[in-house]
């Protein structure tokens, strides 16, 4: 020893340490995410929602939530997500909203994977909401062709070419359809090509728009797939008709989109050159034209080739990385790279929380999903978010629905373990720890808080209210020794309301049971009630109670009630002289007042007996 | 991800430890000009708070090496050791408001002084408080000692309850803060003496029966000298976790084997050791261990003047993920450079789009 050694200490979210070669402090603060702009309310939102589910999941139990109630809790959680990246829109914060809209773009993804698509189906029509949720144009553009009406320019026209190859990409027909007729000049507008060719062009938009039109749907939950498949063949098929017959010649923009709905290279081909689409949305064109009951499992395969063909296969970005492992089933490295590119459990949590929930892998087999990581990915995940908002003072409390959520013996001991961690700073929060302590059955942490407020009031000099937390803590030797200073350094004045309580509570200490015989003495001296008075003083003195150090205010008592020349019945007299002389003893009074009240009781004595002789009917 | 500020400590020499409070409100520091300081923190305890020095005082006649708060509940209590081959016990103590209606004054008095040590008393610690007012210390000349304190009320009456011989000079202490009823209370001791092939770590547990301290374990792959170490606290685990300061720095998992065969009265105990993390990030000597409140994050400091931060994943594999530099920059942290992620979706990306409302679903509230 003797080195510089680097010492620290961390609390919470600060770090303090030692400088080498120096005697000065370093204090390093680290950012709690809970201090960042917005982050206060999005917390509180997903704590509410995870409550929810857990609600769900009780009511539910052992049955697994219903996948429509886990798919709408999911969409509660990315409500939420949004409505961050618009405040940080809001403000200007472009860079921190394009990472929450990236979580949430790969949430949605997952979503679809684990939580509402099923695994047997297609998985076709999550994703046209997926592309479109994210990447449709329609309400940037849309506005401007309205401005523009009736008379669109080219520049315009163009533009709404693009968002109808876009609904087409999309595998959103029918909104292509609605913008077709947009894309026809006016008869007699200059820009036209001449009265003829909008009139065949009207003629091919009609064409066109049915074929748009009667692209087969399917819907996950009413349709039979197998119907939806025929149906789809015999629309390509037209599709190809069309093409065949070529009823769009002369038209490039009609053509090309009936190359794509024919699903052949040639369009696809020309759809990449556009430059209009992100892999996302080829992949989705993909799956919409050439294999549209693909399954969730099968989805990695055609997103590898995708990938591969636009150039990103060395070098996925993490984003695309976490939706392969999603494709995978791979829910443990889906959390483990979106960990790496947000530290923060937050998802992790909130996600594996909705996929323990629903709980329907269990049933699937073609899966890869390791159902058993699940259960303890969850909880290790609730221990980590858990602390993390425990740990910040000001909203510790959101903290504790969380652990609750644990099996147990893990709950009461995480709770245990954090609320021990919370300095009470007032009178609510300290009884908001009580109820906490109460509703999880923390006896010691119940023992330690109320100890530890007691102690807090009683350095403050709070006798009164130190008294009550040390009871309320079951504290003998700390309820004691309250009770002295009280009855010693206090003028033992004890408000009515404390009074109540100490007479309500459990005794926790024979102090306790003195203070309160002893305060009922005062009372009855204050209302001169002076025999009852008597009475519970030679009671308290039978009981053995008093201590020492309060002798000689008993005395005093004594002596006032000397003054008033109170008469004490026979077993009084006895006991008061027993008192007087063996207990206290003449070391405790002076000589005056020992011999004043000797005499008192000696007399009363005297007089006790001279009545009782006079009342005694003779004997012969 | 974090701000960094100089606090000038107005120690006259270099700083051995420091000690934040249950709260992290508070903040003791010791150092070889023999004086112990309290701290208080001003503010919200986040980037803008402050510390200031509340108490400063002559604790030992020679270099303070630890300084140690006890749990709240039995006050403002803290314990100290020292070169002087003693410890001392000090608690806060109010005096009397102001007659101006000020504020009430504290200050610290010193409640006992244990001197039952040979030489430097390197480490002390407080039990966890459901053992009562008990307090561990370990010294150069091999010797645990446990101290308790029979009645909280009165801090001035110690009795030394258990001295434990272990044969090596001691570097460090740490009592185990496992919950209650579950597990015996368990100490870990630890070396810096340099002996070759010796091992440095030593585990005991408290016998009910034998009523004493028995030893359980000795950690045979930890040889080299031992600077720090530091118990989790084991939530719902069926072992403990040790953190281990040395050359690198080592999670050990000590998973007790509970044995239901009682030989003639006797309680066979073994613990399996696994050293389930050794971390060389550090590059250099690891100085101290930490652990959080949950057990959830470890923290340590090392030669290379930075404090890293680790956390365990649920397959329990460790990883760095904070790098704190003492001199206040941030060390690269590849996460930083991860968290950006770069935007390749279109213009469209981000569109004003009706999100939903909490509340909106029906038949879920």
């Amino acid at each position: 020893m003797g080195l510089q050694t680097l010492a620290f200490d961390i609390s919470g979210s600060q770090v303090v340490v030692t400088r080498p070669n120096s005697s000065e402090l370093g204090q390093l603060s680290l950012k709690h995410f809970a201090d960042e702009p917005f982050m206060r309310n999005f917390i509180v939102s997903s704590a509410e929602v995870f409550v929810l589910a857990q609600k769900q999941f009780k009511s539910c139990y052992p049955d697994p939530v219903p996948q429509t109630t886990i798919t709408a809790l999911s969409q509660m959680y990315r409500g939420i997500i949004l409505e961050l990246v618009q405040n940080l829109k809001d403000v200007g914060d472009l860079e921190t909203a394009s990472l929450y809209s990236n979580l949430d773009f790969v949430w949605n993804f997952c979503e679809i994977i684990f939580l509402s698509s099923n695994p047997d189906l297609p998985v076709l029509p999550y994703l046209i909401d997926w592309v479109r949720i994210n990447f449709d144009q329609s309400s940037k553009i849309l506005p401007e062709v309205q401005q523009e009406l009736p008379d669109l320019g080219q520049q315009c026209i163009d533009k709404v070419w693009k968002l109808i190859y876009t609904h087409v990409f999309h595998g959103r027909t029918r909104e292509a359809a609605k913008l077709l007729p947009f894309v026809n000049p006016r008869h007699g507008n200059s820009n036209s090509n001449g009265t003829g060719s909008s009139a065949s062009l009207k003629n091919k938009i009609d064409l066109m728009t049915e074929l748009l039109e009667k692209k087969p749907r399917y819907n996950p939950r009413t349709g039979s797939f197998t119907d939806f498949e025929s149906s789809w063949e015999s629309w390509r098929e037209e599709c190809v008709n069309r093409l065949d017959q070529r009823v769009f010649y002369g038209n490039e923009q009609l053509t090309f989109i009936c190359h794509v709905l024919c699903g052949n290279d040639e369009g696809f081909i020309e759809a990449r050159s556009k430059n209009l689409l992100t892999w996302y949305e080829y992949l989705v064109m993909l799956i919409n034209y050439r294999f549209p009951v693909v399954r969730p499992s099968a989805l990695k395969g055609y997103a590898r080739k995708v990938v591969t063909e636009f150039g990103l296969g060395d070098s996925l970005e993490p984003r695309d990385i976490i939706l392969f492992h999603a494709m995978e089933y791979d829910i443990v490295n889906v959390l483990k790279e979106i960990q790496t590119v947000w530290n923060n459990p937050w998802y992790s949590i909130h996600f594996v929380d909705l996929i323990f929930a629903g709980g329907k892998f269990s049933e699937v087999t073609d899966v890869r999903i390791d159902y058993s990581s699940v259960p303890p990915l969850r909880a290790h995940f609730i221990i980590d978010y858990g602390t993390t908002i425990m740990e910040h003072k000001p909203i510790w409390q959101i903290g504790v629905p969380y652990f609750e959520a644990l099996e147990e013996p893990l709950r009461r001991q995480l709770i245990g373990k954090c609320i021990e961690r919370i300095n009470p700073k007032t009178e609510m929060e300290a009884q908001k720890l009580v109820q906490i302590a109460g509703k999880f059955n923390l006896a010691d942490e119940l023992h330690g808080i109320c100890r530890k407020v007691a102690v807090d009031k009683l350095q403050c000099g709070q006798m009164q209210n130190a008294l009550l937390w040390a009871i309320k803590a079951g504290d003998n030797p700390l309820t004691t020794h309250i009770v002295d200073q009280i009855l010693f350094e206090g003028d033992c004045q004890i408000e009515p309301s404390l009074l109540e309580s100490l007479r309500n509570a459990i005794p926790c200490s024979d102090r306790l049971v003195f203070l309160s015989g002893f305060c009922d003495f005062r009372k009855l001296m204050d209302k001169h009630d002076y025999p009852n008075a008597v009475g519970k003083l030679c009671q308290l003195i039978k009981e053995d109670m008093i201590p020492k150090r309060i002798h000689h205010k008993i005395i005093q008592h004594l002596i006032t009630l000397a003054e008033k020349n109170v008469k004490f019945r026979a077993n009084e007299t006895t006991i008061l002289m027993e008192f007087v002389h063996m207990q206290v003893g003449l070391s405790k009074i002076t000589p005056e007042d020992f011999t004043r009240l000797n005499v008192l009781l000696v007399c009363n004595r005297a007089q006790e007996i001279l009545t009782m002789f006079n009342n005694k009917p003779f004997k012969q | 991800m974090f701000v960094a500020r100089g606090v000038t400590s107005g120690h006259k020499d270099l700083i051995h430890d420091v000690a934040f409070d249950f709260y992290g409100t508070r903040m003791a520091t010791c150092s070889s000009d023999q004086t112990v300081r309290i701290w208080e923190l001003h503010g919200e305890a986040s980037t803008t708070a402050n510390w200031s020095c509340t108490a400063s005082w002559k604790a030992h006649s020679g270099s303070v090496w630890k300084v140690t708060w006890s749990n709240p509940e039995f006050g403002q209590v803290i314990a100290t050791c020292s070169f002087d081959r003693s410890a001392a016990v000090w608690q806060e103590v109010v005096g009397k408001a102001n007659v101006g209606g000020g504020a009430s004054t504290t200050h610290w008095v010193r409640r006992t002084t244990l001197v039952d040590s040979r030489a430097s008393v390197t480490d002390i610690k407080f039990a966890p408080h459901h053992l009562g007012l008990v307090l561990a210390t370990c010294s150069g000349d091999g010797f645990v000692r446990i101290y308790e304190a029979p009645d909280i009320m009165n801090l001035t009456q110690w009795s030394l309850q258990y001295e434990i011989k272990v044969k090596m000079p001691l570097s460090c202490i740490s009592w185990n803060p496992t919950y209650p009823r579950q597990f015996a209370p368990m100490i870990a001791v630890a070396s810096d003496d340099s002996t070759q092939d010796v091992p440095k770590v030593m585990i005991y547990e408290y016998d009910e029966n034998l009523r004493r301290w028995v030893h359980s374990e000795s950690l045979k792959n930890i040889c080299d000298p031992v600077n720090d170490i530091s118990f989790a606290a084991n939530l719902g685990r069926s072992y403990h976790l040790l953190g281990v300061a040395g050359k690198d720095l080592k999670v050990v998992s000590l998973e007790p084997q509970s044995d239901e065969e009682e030989d003639q009265g006797q309680r066979a105990h073994g613990i399996k050791v696994k050293t389930i993390a050794e971390c060389c990030d550090h590059n250099s000597t690891v100085w101290r261990v930490a652990w959080n409140v949950t057990g959830t994050i470890l923290a340590s400091s090392g030669d290379d003047g930075c404090v890293r931060l680790w956390k365990g994943n649920y397959m329990g594999n460790w990883r760095c993920v904070t790098v704190l530099r003492s001199d206040g920059t941030l060390a690269t942290d590849k996460l930083a450079s991860a968290a950006a992620v770069s935007e390749s979706i279109p213009d469209g990306g981000f569109l004003d789009q009706q999100f939903m409302k909490l509340g909106a679903i029906a038949g879920l509230k």
